[in-house]
Order: C-alpha cells, then sequence, then structure tokens
C-alpha cells in the first residue's frame, strides 16, 4: 500500500475494479500541518481523464504493472498481432486497446505492451518515430501567402503539419506525444 | 429537499477550534434545513464542554439545540450496532471516520465531504469541490475548500442576532456580569481602547508598553489558556501590579482581565464591541472578520514557520480591501511580525511594532468591514455547500 503523498506521475492504483495511471501529482500543505494531494489520473479500462483530491495519508493499493517489448505483426479482422520478441508469444489487441497508437502504427514497429497480470491495458509508443509521406500537395514555388506548415498523409493513413518544403516519399520524424514534425529522417 | 439526515465527524487535535467548527457547521446547517436530522460525532468532549452549557462529558447520546452529540468515546457495541450512516456525511479536517461506519456508508448512495481547513491560499481553489474516488461501494466523496473567494466554498457565517445592538463598550452581560465580580464598573464606553487577546503562547512586552503610551486608558480581555501563560510571564518580567486572584492586573494605563471561556455565542458577539481583535486559529479568524473590527490573526505554528505562508496568504487576500498600499504594507509588517515565531513561548521578550497598528485602527476598520460585506455577501459556506448538496444525485 502506498500513501497519495508518496504517489508519483507514471505510478499505476487500483481503485475498486479499474486501474488508473497518474499523469500528475500536486502535494499542497493545509493547516495544522495535514496536507492533500492533488492528482490527474487516467482509467485505464475506460481512458477517461479526471482531476481528484485525496488526503495526504490517504492509502492506495499500488499497482506494479508489467511492460513488454512487442512487434507488431499484422492486422486482421480488427485484431492487431503482436509478438514478445523474447519469447515469441503472441497477443492480439483490438483498436481501443490501441488508442492513439495506431496513428503510428505499421508493421515490424516495435513498441511497449503494459500488461496487468494478463490483460494488455495499455500501450507506449516509442517518443519519435520514422514515417514515410504517403501524399501531400506539391509546394507551388513563390507561394508562400503567409503559409509555413502543410498538411502530410503519413503511410499509417495519419495526417500531420509539415513545412512547405516536404514531399511525397519523403521519410520524416514525428514527436508521437505532440503529433509535430521534428526533422527529416534519413 | 432532497436528503433528510447528515452526521458530521470531528477529530479534535488541540485547542478548542476543532469542536468549535464542527457544532458552529451543525448548528447554522440545522438552521438552513430544519427539518434535516444532525448528528455531531466527537472522540473528545472536554473541547466542546469549553465552549458550550449544558452538555455532559460522559454520555453517550445527548441533544444541544437540536442536535444530537454523540460520544464517540461512550459508544457502546450496541450503540454502534445501532447506528445507520446518514445522507450526508461530513468528515471536518480531514479526520478518520471509524471504520464500523465507512463499512456500511460506503456502500449507500450517500454523499460524504472532506471538510477542509480554512485558508487564503490561492491552491484551495483548485481543490474545492473534487472528487476523491472511494476504494469501493456506491457512496461518492468530495473535497469541499473553505476559502474567501468566489471560487472556494467560503465561510461559516455567524449565528444570527442583532449586530446593531451590539456597539463599542457594550459586553454582552455574562462578560459584564463576570467583569463585575472582578471589580471592574459595568460601563466600559469611557475606555479609550479595548480589545480581546485570543493567541497562542507568546509574549506582550511591547503589545503592553505601546498601548501604555498610545492611549490614554485601555483595557485588554484575554481569553485561553495559553494566552494566559504568555500575559502572567509577560507581566512577571514588567514587575506590574495584579489584584488579589491572580486575574486583574494594571500596566500603566493598562488594565489586564483573564477571563475563563465564555459560549461560542458570548465569545462572538464580544468581538463587535471592541476596538480591535488579537485572535488565533480558524474560526476566530472568521468571526473577527465577521465583527468588521481591525484584527491581527494568530496562525497555528507549523514546522519551521510555515504559518508565515499562510499568514502572507491572507495579507494577500486582504490587500485589496484596503484604501492605500502604505496602510496595507503596515498591516502586513505588523501580522507577520506577530506570526514570527518557530514555537509557542514567552520566556524572552517580544519585539513586534504595534504602534502603526494603533495609530491607523481607524483604516483597518474601514478593510475589514469591506472585506465582511463581501464575505456576508459572497461566501456563505451554508449557502455555498447546500447548493452542492442540492444538486447532487442521491439515487
Amino acid at each position: 500500500m502506498k500513501e497519495a503523498q508518496d504517489l508519483r506521475s507514471g505510478n499505476t492504483v487500483k481503485m475498486g475494479n479499474d486501474l488508473f495511471i497518474i499523469l500528475k501529482a500536486i502535494y499542497n500543505k493545509g493547516a495544522r500541518n495535514a496536507s492533500s494531494v492533488k492528482m490527474k489520473l487516467k482509467n485505464l479500462s475506460t481512458g477517461s481523464i479526471s482531476e481528484t483530491v485525496y488526503r495526504a495519508s490517504d492509502k492506495f493499493d499500488n499497482v506494479v504493472l508489467e511492460r513488454k517489448s512487442m512487434q507488431f505483426l499484422c492486422e486482421a479482422n480488427g485484431f492487431y498481432t503482436f509478438m514478445d520478441n523474447e519469447t515469441f508469444e503472441q497477443m492480439d489487441l483490438n483498436k481501443d486497446d490501441l488508442g492513439d497508437a495506431l496513428n503510428y502504427l505499421k508493421e515490424e514497429m516495435t513498441l511497449d505492451i503494459i500488461v496487468y497480470g494478463e490483460k494488455p491495458v495499455g500501450v507506449e509508443l516509442p517518443a519519435q518515430v520514422d514515417l514515410v509521406i504517403e501524399y501531400t500537395e506539391p509546394a507551388v514555388k513563390g507561394d508562400t501567402g503567409g503559409k509555413v506548415l502543410k498538411a502530410a498523409r503519413l503511410e499509417t493513413g495519419f495526417e500531420i503539419q509539415v513545412p512547405l518544403y516536404c514531399n511525397i516519399g519523403d521519410k520524416v520524424r514525428v514527436n508521437t506525444a505532440t503529433d509535430e514534425f521534428v526533422g527529416r529522417a534519413n | 429537499m432532497r436528503f433528510s439526515t447528515l452526521d458530521l465527524f470531528c477529530h479534535v487535535i488541540d485547542n478548542y477550534g476543532d469542536a468549535g467548527v464542527a457544532l458552529r457547521f451543525c448548528r447554522a446547517f440545522r438552521q438552513k434545513h430544519p427539518a434535516c436530522t444532525v448528528r455531531l460525532f466527537i472522540d473528545e468532549m472536554k473541547a466542546l464542554l469549553e465552549i458550550t452549557s449544558s452538555l455532559d462529558a460522559v454520555s453517550p447520546l445527548q441533544n444541544l439545540d437540536g442536535i444530537t452529540i454523540i460520544n464517540l468515546q461512550s459508544l457502546t457495541p450496541e450503540g454502534i450496532c445501532s447506528i445507520g450512516p446518514a445522507e450526508i456525511i461530513i468528515e471536518a479536517f480531514a479526520c478518520h471516520i471509524p471504520e464500523w461506519y465507512l463499512d456500511k456508508a460506503y456502500f449507500t448512495k450517500c454523499l460524504i465531504i472532506n471538510l477542509d481547513y480554512l485558508s487564503a491560499e490561492s491552491w484551495t481553489a483548485g481543490y474545492h469541490l473534487k472528487e476523491s474516488l472511494l476504494p469501493c461501494g456506491s457512496a461518492k466523496k468530495y473535497f469541499y475548500m473553505p476559502g474567501f473567494t468566489d471560487g472556494t466554498g467560503g465561510i461559516l457565517p455567524n449565528e444570527p442576532f442583532l449586530p446593531c445592538q451590539l456597539h463599542r463598550g457594550a459586553f454582552p452581560a455574562p462578560v459584564t456580569e463576570h467583569l463585575c465580580t472582578l471589580g471592574y464598573p459595568n460601563d466600559f464606553h469611557s475606555i479609550a481602547a479595548i480589545g480581546t487577546l485570543f493567541t497562542y503562547e507568546k509574549s506582550f512586552d511591547t503589545l503592553l508598553s505601546q498601548l501604555n503610551t498610545t492611549f490614554a486608558s485601555s483595557l485588554l480581555l484575554c481569553f485561553g489558556n495559553k494566552t494566559h501563560i504568555g500575559m502572567r510571564n509577560t507581566l512577571k518580567r514588567l514587575k506590574c501590579l495584579h489584584s488579589p486572584g491572580d486575574t486583574v492586573f494594571l500596566y500603566g494605563t493598562v488594565s489586564i482581565a483573564l477571563l475563563p471561556f465564555f459560549e461560542q455565542r458570548i465569545f462572538d458577539q464580544l468581538l463587535y464591541t471592541t476596538d480591535f481583535n488579537f485572535i488565533r486559529g480558524e474560526d476566530s479568524l472568521t468571526r473577527a472578520i465577521l465583527a468588521g473590527r481591525p484584527f491581527l490573526w494568530n496562525a497555528y505554528l507549523q514546522d519551521e514557520k510555515y504559518q508565515l505562508v499562510k499568514v502572507e496568504a491572507l495579507c494577500s487576500m486582504i490587500s485589496t480591501y484596503f484604501e492605500d498600499y502604505p496602510t496595507f504594507s503596515g498591516f502586513r509588517k505588523i501580522m507577520i511580525e506577530f506570526n514570527n515565531q518557530q514555537f509557542e513561548c514567552s520566556s524572552k521578550p517580544s519585539d513586534e511594532d504595534f504602534s502603526f497598528f494603533f495609530e491607523n485602527l481607524k483604516n483597518f476598520e474601514h478593510a475589514t468591514q469591506k472585506l465582511c460585506y463581501f464575505m456576508e455577501h459572497h461566501c456563505n459556506l451554508i449557502e455555498k455547500i447546500s447548493e452542492f448538496i442540492n444538486a447532487f444525485d442521491f439515487t
């Protein structure tokens, strides 16, 4: 068991039947040396995010989750098959399990699957990924008109904003947390 | 009204504020919702006995002003079994509600409210009415943060009495009667400065000397054992006169009376009849503000003088009610000096400078009255918490 004042961003706790990952924890000292903690929590089952407050001494079941490094093999009938790089065991995840990670998922990509018991509860992408631009409007010479970015569809189907000089077939590096163009990838 | 029962749990740590606020909340809530059954569960009756009359220290169940007072220390196992949870449960000041009660409450559709300490700090607004997820069951819990701004939970109002009848020098009858037994006359209007003193243990050397030099005559009404200890140690150093009984002293033009506690209502009324109030704790601070008289607040001492953070927050909040910065700056300076203690102690002389405070009583009164007006019209805790409770779905 952990007290609220000991919890940090990234910790996972169990309340009732639900698992929550702590996105943010702020501690404040109240009167009489009593304190409280404000936490931003993400429900790993529903994905909903809530702001909550606890006494610093409130106790939580601390949950240790397993991380498995797994490679994406293929998709069939709405299920995405991953293989453990060490044990070669396979695991199927659905769209809901993957969430926004689908925007960047391509075959042979390795990412961390977060597992509680045998159940996947989340995925963690690499901080940056390299993907090819599948389509973008060609830049017309001299036509800036104040624009500095244009839309580009990546090979995964996801659309981001890229500088005007990027073209179809260019490989670009993208920040997966912010969906921002980082630079060209060689 | 969609609810009919409220239980408030209070854990007495020290002093009288915990019990005092708990009782005040129950009284005020019951006044707003007379059809609601209100119970106050308390684990230390002594604190309550000091500020009320007609209660005893032992009985497990008593009635006070329509509120059922339950003495947790005297509850029998049969009593515990017979108690069912209320629809609204107030957890006062982060106290721990007994497990036997929570085991039942969690599985009802009740509303649990953590009623936190009053603070002027800005972070409290961000915590106000935030949910605190429970480990099981269907009950819901929220944090409620009392405060001095619109975005917080407000302050507990005074009981209705007639402030227009409470003018300067016209003390409540029990106070006047007690002062007469100490040899005072029953007319205090001619005294140049009248103040209350209710603080943690500290020295009062400069307070007495500056009262003596500023006013032709003054009367200090001192409450609480800690105030008395500090005052006695100060007076010993100053070698002043005292009467037999060791409760009335004279230092130059300053008359000092060490008084017992009176009922909560009497003390509330007394604050309206003075020229200034030096008070401690969150509840007396609220009463002093609502009395609209100049005040200084002695905050609860915390590790590494953390109380100064609370004091600065209060000063920052109150700054907008001052007419000019120099007057506010003078107020802030004495507030910091008044609270600049690491420990409760009165063995050494004090060095605060009260001269600006006493020379600017009118300006401080003006600021306090503006603050009081805002509190009364925008920060009524009972109105705000009732609004929150009424919007809650108990089904």
